[in-house]
């Protein structure tokens, strides 16, 4: 099972996201925007980094950018409720490696475990 | 018998013959053929004076023609000589420079042009008499041209060069477009706006779907934990997710009312239901139901409202007070929220301050507009729609109020309703 670090700064949706990946057995670390999780992510060996793009102090464009500057490989999944063609587009370009988009659906452990499997 | 004498046109083109004709064959002498020459004088003379005639009446018919359509045409008709000296101008030029013709004739054409073009014009006019090169004969153009009050104008130019006898004159016709070029400036002043308008509403569609997917997110995403009997969480984490579930889909419904309040005050529609209520009770039970937040956040509430009775709609006035407190709590890190009220001369004032983050003197004047927030950029810390205000605004103006905002950026923010005692 996986280590991830979920960055979220939404208390409710990172609550239950954090319940449904224990529940599959992995292992959740959270920060509440990007500056905590660009500190999180180089501090710590994650094999996988969920990413909201909207979050105060730091959104999810720039940590994702700073990371990858700072030669960051792990594998970054964008989970953002911001939908249209250009943010999935923007989210890539910053450095996410998949896009998930909100609401998750009920395949979205399955989605998770397909993404570690692949990135192994 | 046939006798004949030509008859010609002044410059001796032949134009007939004059000619006598008899049955009978008959001789002519010298004096009778020199009769009948001076016959053919008589005949070219009154034909060629009557023909001068026609063309002397033809010429004062033009002449006339040319008149009325100088003196009544809108574009002023200007003649000048090759060193630019005006010769003519007709009423309309006195009309869109405001000279008499008096004070125009004999004083160079440079008069009637700002001086950065005169300065260069006695220039096209040298090179037009050496080199024959003009660049606005035969094109009309668009230039600057400066009244008898100094101010300059935008006018369309056209010019065409003439002779009279061996000397150049120009022609230059000019209409004035201060009009034309005034509507084609709003034309795009309105386009541009109405540009605006659509990239921010296109815009509050993208930021409203992210809004509304993110309440649905915590509320689809926990129904796989709850969907298999033989695996649910123990009772108090349903109890948890119950509770997001519940406050998510208040949000939702929150959201989805303010789209509503916003179609309805597009369109026009909202109507008030209005009551004789007490705003002290309106208020206490708004401060009751946002306590709990106000402590979690440690700030102080401050209620400082009197009694006092107002013929409102009471379901709107508590919208209003909700989304003031409402906004006051979520830019507030620390310190206060005062709530007050004073009575003057039949109007109710109602204060909501914070000691608050403050708003920027550049976004006050639009702090009311729909759709906007002042940071919706991803990295904004508060969620929301825009629509707050805007909705508060409205409704605050149907009950026949107003409401202003006074801010210092750093220092706090305070929103004064002033509401009509009742309907006015």
């Amino acid at each position: 099972m996986a280590k991830i670090l979920l960055v979220e700064d939404d208390k409710m949706i990172s609550r239950m996201l954090t319940m449904r990946l224990t529940i599959e057995g992995h292992e959740i670390e959270h920060a509440e925007n990007g500056q905590i999780g660009v500190e999180k992510a180089l501090a710590g060996a994650h094999d996988l980094v969920l990413m909201d793009m909207h979050m105060p102090v730091m959104d999810g464009h720039e940590a994702v950018k700073i990371l990858r500057d700072n030669n960051y490989r792990t594998t970054i999944v964008a989970v953002t409720a911001s939908v249209m063609n250009k943010d999935t587009k923007k989210a890539i370009d910053a450095g996410c490696n998949y896009f998930i988009s909100k609401p998750v659906s009920e395949s979205f452990e399955q989605q998770i475990a397909d993404i570690l499997t692949k990135e192994q | 018998m046939y006798a004949g004498a030509p008859l010609s046109a002044p410059g001796d083109e032949k134009v007939g013959t004059l000619c006598i004709i008899d049955d009978k064959s008959r001789e002519f002498t010298r004096q009778q053929l020199s009769l009948l020459r001076d016959l053919a004088d008589c005949v070219e003379r009154e034909l060629f004076h009557h023909e001068s005639q026609q063309t002397l009446i033809k010429i004062r018919d033009n002449e006339q023609h040319l008149q009325a359509v100088l003196h009544n045409v809108i574009d002023g008709i200007i003649t000048i000589n090759h060193t630019g000296i005006i010769q003519e101008a007709n009423p309309a030029t006195e009309t869109i420079f405001g000279y008499q013709l008096e004070e125009m004739l004999g004083q160079n054409i440079k008069m009637l042009m700002p001086s950065d073009i005169a300065r260069q014009h006695d220039g096209y006019l040298q090179n037009f008499q050496t080199g024959g090169k003009a660049k606005i004969i035969g094109i009309g153009r668009e230039v600057m041209g400066k009244r008898k009050s100094g101010e300059t104008f935008p006018l369309d130019l056209a010019i065409s060069g003439i002779r009279r006898g061996n000397k150049n004159f120009f022609v230059g016709l000019v209409r004035d477009i201060t009009e034309r070029k005034k509507s084609e400036k709003a034309l795009v002043k309105a386009k541009e706006e109405a540009e605006q308008s659509t990239r921010m509403k296109s815009e509050f569609i993208n930021m409203m779907s992210h809004e509304l997917r993110t309440p649905l997110t915590v509320i689809l995403g926990y129904l796989p934990l709850l969907n298999n009997p033989q695996k649910l969480p123990p009772a108090e984490v349903i109890c948890e997710i119950i509770e997001d579930i519940k406050v998510s889909g208040n949000h939702l419904l929150h959201l989805i009312n303010d789209l509503l309040d916003l179609s309805k005050i597009e369109a026009d529609k909202m109507e008030l239901h209005r009551e004789w209520i007490d705003i002290n009770d309106i208020i206490s039970g708004i401060l009751a139901n946002v306590q709990q937040k106000a402590t979690g956040k440690n700030i102080e509430l401050i209620n400082q409202v009197t009694s006092c009775q107002l013929y409102v709609d009471p379901v709107r006035i508590r919208q209003i007070i909700y989304n003031l407190l409402g906004n006051a709590l979520k830019f507030t890190e620390q310190g206060s929220v005062k709530i007050s009220s004073s009575l003057q001369s039949g109007m109710l004032a109602i204060s909501v301050q914070d000691t608050g983050m403050g708003i920027k003197e550049i976004d006050l004047p639009t702090i009311f507009d729909k759709f906007h927030q002042i940071d919706s950029s991803s990295k904004r810390k508060a969620s929301g729609t825009g629509l707050g205000l805007a909705i508060t605004q409205k409704l605050v103006e149907i009950h026949g109020g107003t409401i202003e905002v006074n801010s210092r950026f750093g220092e706090g923010t305070e929103f004064i309703v002033t509401l009509p005692i009742k309907e006015q």
